[in-house]
């Protein structure tokens, strides 16, 4: 896997320090080579933010729920994510990826309708103005940890 | 089917698909879960992956409010031609309007360098490998620059029409760059970049002689996905469309 620490220069290409505000308590950001990198990077933070304050030491399952439309790769997303916990609490932790169906709304016809792209044509008018209710979420819903 | 619980397969959300044939849908849902019973102790969340990030996008949100600075996020293939639409942009507005500029690119300083040389603020944030800019790099960057009130900030994202989709970077809005030499189509490839931005730069139109474009296929594609989308067909080269881009910016501070 490739990491590599954020960097910020101005415009002497000089490098600068991360700011010290609270928001950045580590000292360096980690980004990587595609977003579901950082999306299984934030979920275990999050997770292991969450079990520490459950007073758990290990995370054994993490319950995430993803919309088909929310722009995830979930095969990418287990993948990354296995590599992300190593040396966290959410160490071996399984993935368990509920898929959300996508549903839409036509704005000409009112009817409602479900879909599997953001390219949403009404099946009742032929309308392409269509407004997306549901399918966008990526949310950790629950994890399970060991005492 | 999948012997243990009996969810239909595929489970990939990658189709493989001839010519020819009708274009499969993605898999079922919710294959993606294991069939062992659970031990331990379950703890509700219900939070967002992204929910760091975008508490952060927020802070940067309410700063460019207070300051009355309002951001652009320029996303959009590498070559688009977002640097060059830049320098023309602060070329024919800075007499009017402070501007500064966040540069993203996984490697090397020469747009900051470029930014630089029209005088206007400018910060390079370099990603390493990185494939977007995220909320809290240009939180890191707006504590490196010294921004005027009542000013535009332009933010360059890495060049790349899918992953910068995803992150929120406390913007007004997400402007999406085409160029004439990219198809048409694009929309249709990339939904998801043209569903999260606001206005659409259909950029080196001095070159729409020499090639196949269709701009009006191309903003009929950009209206499917996302039909509040709006338009300005440009050439940052030769200054041709400008004009009503650099009104547009005029409308927004």
């Amino acid at each position: 896997m490739i990491w590599s620490s954020l960097t910020l220069r101005n415009k002497a290409g000089k490098k600068t320090e991360s700011c010290s505000c609270l928001a950045h308590a580590p000292a360096f950001v980690y980004h990587e080579t595609m977003h579901e990198m950082s999306l299984a990077i934030n979920i275990v933070e999050l997770v292991s933010a969450k079990a520490q304050a459950a007073g758990g030491q290990r995370v054994t399952s993490v319950e995430l729920e993803a919309g088909k439309l929310s722009g995830v790769m979930i095969e990418a997303l287990v993948f990354c994510f296995e590599a992300a916990t190593c040396n966290t609490p959410a160490e071996g932790a399984r993935l368990e990826v509920r898929e959300v169906e996508g549903r839409g709304r036509c704005l000409g016809c009112g009817h409602a309708f479900a879909l599997d792209s953001l390219l949403a044509q009404c099946p009742q008018c032929g309308g392409y103005a269509v407004e997306i209710v549901q399918g966008k979420e990526l949310k950790v819903v629950a994890l399970t940890i060991d005492e | 089917m999948c012997d243990s619980c009996g969810c239909s397969r595929p489970e990939n959300s990658v189709t493989i698909t001839r010519p020819g044939q009708a274009l499969s849908g993605p898999g079922s849902a919710g294959h993606h879960h294991s069939h062992q019973a659970r031990q331990g102790r379950v703890v509700e969340v219900r939070e967002a992956v992204l929910g760091k990030n975008d508490g952060i996008a927020a802070h940067n949100r309410a700063f460019f409010k207070e300051r009355r600075i309002v951001a652009f996020n320029l996303v959009s293939s590498p070559g688009s031609g977002k640097t060059t639409i830049l320098e023309r942009t602060i070329r024919e507005l800075r007499q009017e309007i402070p501007m500064a500029v966040i540069e993203g690119d996984q490697q090397t300083m020469l747009d900051a360098e470029r930014i630089d040389a029209t005088g206007v603020p400018v910060v390079q944030v370099n990603t390493g490998a990185g494939c977007h800019l995220d909320a809290d790099m240009v939180h890191q960057a707006l504590h490196q620059m010294d921004l005027a009130e009542n000013s535009l900030l332009f933010i360059e994202n890495v060049g790349n029409l899918v992953c910068p989709a995803m992150f929120d970077l406390g913007e007004a809005a997400k402007v999406v760059i085409i160029s004439v030499t990219e198809g048409e189509d694009k929309p249709l490839k990339y939904p998801a970049m043209f569903d999260a931005a606001s206005l659409c730069l259909i950029n080196k139109t001095d070159l729409l002689p020499h090639v196949d474009f269709d701009v009006a296929r191309c903003r009929e594609y950009g209206l499917r996905v996302n039909h509040h989308l709006e338009f300005f067909e440009i050439s940052a080269k030769t200054g041709e469309g400008m004009p009503a881009w650099l009104d547009w910016l005029r409308s927004q501070i």
